[in-house]
């Protein structure tokens, strides 16, 4: 019901409304963009994507139907401009071991990619609800108390089932050696 | 907010794999964007004669967006309100803004902002003038004055209301005059069963009136699918309001069942059915059991006498316990950022709590930080939050602490009058505290031990040691048969115990015709 007031507002042309959207589905467009644009994405092209989500959502706004989450629209919406900017960028010729932005080289983001690839697959390899718990808060930006209700968690339950899920993948990244244990990739 | 994926990463020590924007970062970008492809409208009067005063409204909109605070300022607004100087980061999450709005040619009703517990309702309201006679007509009272009399008039013909005054000028003068406070925010009461009240604060908008409004719904309600209706009672319900209440502050709720000593003294049973804890209540129900003797609490339901069976605690992390009176319970009804209120409402609904059960439901004065809340307890058992199994309360001290005891006053001189500065009986009153008592005759002194702390007291003297250090009582000790009378003020001071006086009729009727006969004390344990 709050989402169809929002809704409502944005229609009536309440921009407070866009704002308080913007706040709620940041992190989550953030989340949805980066995994289009590939590892590591400027900050600047990450930005203007997820903005450019929002002004899409503002003048289609009086298309919207009420008793339906923007959620939905909005991923589909960054996926589709992030992979438009994607085709835009001029093709790369020589990549520099270290991008003058300050983003990790081909080397280091290749070391990168294998730990977040490890990460996601202990995170799937949880038991349930453990497993759409992390899927959902981490992945998916859902707030807790939606997730852990969707699981039939109460908060305080949910909350320690990702402390301990956190200590669990802590323990399996780490190994005994306290540094990452990256596995092998081809 | 932050973003969940880089707590985690940072958690873990991982570098991250996207960098994490800023939410305001991508409002303003958006909102310059906005404000480069779309300037505010200005609108045209709609009547001939009566000037449209929007403009000045969308431009306070439009600047309170550009500054990109509105928002947050409506949260911060609510929860200074009503839990002032209190921690409310876990309430943040759950304050609603944004929400409805209703709109006539001559007024605008905004719902600011809203919290939902479960069981009480928190909210800002703004109404708005829309026309210049509209705006005249708030500010000045006289809509209202006039509009409070014809909801006054129907409140007396559809439900008998008979506080009718004498003539219509006795309710709209002083409202006029700013004399006569009145709930001008309500609504339908008669689906709870609790009570609210409205208060008005300084306007957020230019031309517009805004009320802070409190409803208590009596039981713990949690989660519905209807919307709560509100609408000021000059206006009417055409303009109500609706604010969602099916987002409420997440409980931490148990499903015991499991049959308690309600008062052990007494041997009173119950099935502790349901217990729900919010940042701001605990709501437990309890269920009869076995024959609750009559008169024992069955007549004169005065809360005091009730007190026993809604004695439960709450333990915080540090193992130190959280009782109603620590948690702000006093035996008024709340207000506004100020008190808290335990009530009892019997199953059945029943004026004189026969029914089969009992609602008990505490609000809190602030707000409780509930990761720091282990366990509650109540009736000899603990219950763990995170829904493992209860254990008994092992302390026999703790579990006899609970509840409530009489504090005999001194009788001394000649006459045995009763000088009510003094608590006799230090031994008895140690036993009644489960403390630890001891007493050196030949010096006349008694150390007692309770809750950690070591008191030392000496009979004629005014100055007490708590683990050593001197603390000067405002009157002395003094010997009372074998053991020793201290002043009620150190009960108060040091032991943080709530003393209730108690009176019975004097024998010669002078002043009230009462004389007082001793206390109730009531633990605070924290």
């Amino acid at each position: 019901m709050d989402e169809q007031a929002l809704i409502r507002r944005l229609k009536a042309d309440d921009r407070q409304a866009l704002a308080e959207l913007i706040d709620r589905y940041t992190h989550y467009l953030t989340a949805v963009a980066a995994r289009a644009m590939g590892p590591c994405p400027a900050r600047e092209d990450l930005e203007e994507v997820v903005s450019d989500a929002f002004l899409a959502l503002w003048r289609a706004r009086a298309q919207l139907e009420e008793d339906r989450s923007p959620r939905p629209w909005l991923a589909v919406t960054a996926r589709n401009l992030a992979y438009d900017r994607l085709r835009s960028s001029r093709p790369t010729q020589e990549i520099p071991p270290q991008l003058p932005d300050g983003r990790p080289g081909p080397e280091e983001l290749a070391q990168r990619q294998a730990l977040h690839s490890q990460l996601r697959r202990l995170v799937e390899e949880m038991e349930e609800p453990d497993r759409s718990l992390f899927l959902g808060y981490y992945y998916e930006e859902e707030p807790l108390y939606r997730a852990a209700s969707r699981l039939g968690l109460n908060l305080s339950t949910a909350k320690t089932r990702l402390a301990r899920g956190r200590k669990r993948l802590r323990q399996a990244m780490t190994g005994k050696g306290g540094e990452f244990d990256v596995e092998p990739h081809a | 907010m932050s973003n969940h994926m880089h707590e985690l990463w940072g958690d873990l020590d991982l570098p991250p794999l996207y960098p994490q924007l800023d939410p305001e970062s991508v409002r303003a970008r958006v909102e310059q964007s906005l404000d480069a492809e779309q300037p505010a409208p200005v609108s045209a009067p709609k009547k001939p004669g009566r000037r449209r005063i929007r403009l000045a409204v969308l431009a306070a909109a439009v600047l309170a967006l550009t500054a990109g605070t509105a928002l947050a300022a409506h949260r911060a607004q609510l929860l200074e309100l009503f839990f002032p100087d209190s921690d409310t980061s876990a309430l943040e999450p759950y304050v609603q803004t944004a929400l409805d709005v209703r709109e006539t040619e001559d007024w605008r009703v905004t719902v600011n902002s809203a919290l939902y517990d479960g069981q009480s309702l928190y909210a800002v309201v703004t109404l708005q003038g829309l026309t210049q006679e509209a705006e005249e007509g708030l500010l000045s009272n006289e809509i209202v004055a006039e509009g409070y009399w014809d909801y006054y008039l129907d409140l007396h013909q559809t439900r008998g209301n008979t506080i009718l005054p004498p003539d219509r000028e006795g309710v709209v003068q002083p409202i006029l005059a700013g004399e006569m406070p009145v709930d001008l925010l309500v609504c339908d009461i008669d689906a709870y069963a609790g009570w609210y009240q409205s208060r008005e604060l300084e306007s957020s908008v230019p031309g517009g009136r805004t009320w802070a409004f409190q409803l208590y719904m009596g039981d713990y309600l949690g989660a519905r699918s209807e919307p709560f209706e509100l609408w000021f009672s000059f206006l009417g319900s055409q303009l109500s309001v609706q604010i969602p209440l099916n987002r409420p502050v997440e409980p931490i709720s148990l499903t015991p069942a499991l049959t308690v000593e309600a008062d052990w003294r007494l041997g009173l049973e119950g099935t502790l059915t349901d217990v729900s804890l919010t940042p701001l209540s605990c709501t437990f129900t309890l269920e009869r059991q076995g024959d609750w003797v009559q008169g024992e609490y069955l007549t004169n339901m005065e809360p005091m006498d009730t007190k026993e069976v809604q004695l439960f605690a709450l333990r915080r992390s540090d193992g130190t316990l959280l009782t109603p009176w620590a948690l702000g319970s006093t035996d008024t009804v709340s207000t506004l950022a100020d008190g808290s209120y335990v009530g009892l409402r019997d199953l059945a609904g029943r004026e004189d709590l026969s029914g089969t059960g009992l609602i008990v439901s505490c609000t809190f004065d602030a707000p409780l930080d509930l990761e720091d809340v282990t366990s509650f307890l109540y009736g000899g058992w603990e219950f763990p939050l995170d829904g493992s199994a209860p254990v008994p309360v092992e302390d026999p001290a703790l579990k006899e602490a609970f509840f409530p005891f009489d504090v005999h006053p001194l009788r001394s001189g000649p006459d045995r009058g009763i000088d009510p500065g003094y608590a006799s009986n230090l031994e008895e009153l140690c036993e009644n505290l489960g403390a630890g008592y001891r007493y050196d005759r030949p010096a006349r002194a008694a150390t007692v031990t309770w809750q950690g702390r070591t008191v030392v007291l000496t009979a004629d003297s005014s100055t007490a040691l708590v683990d050593g250090e001197p603390l000067e009582l405002d009157r002395p000790v003094v010997k009372d048969g074998l053991s020793l009378a201290v002043p009620v003020d150190l009960l108060t001071r040091i032991w943080d115990l709530e003393l209730e006086p108690r009176f019975q009729p004097a024998e010669q009727a002078e002043g009230t015709g009462e004389v007082l006969s001793g206390y109730t004390a009531y633990p605070a344990w924290s």
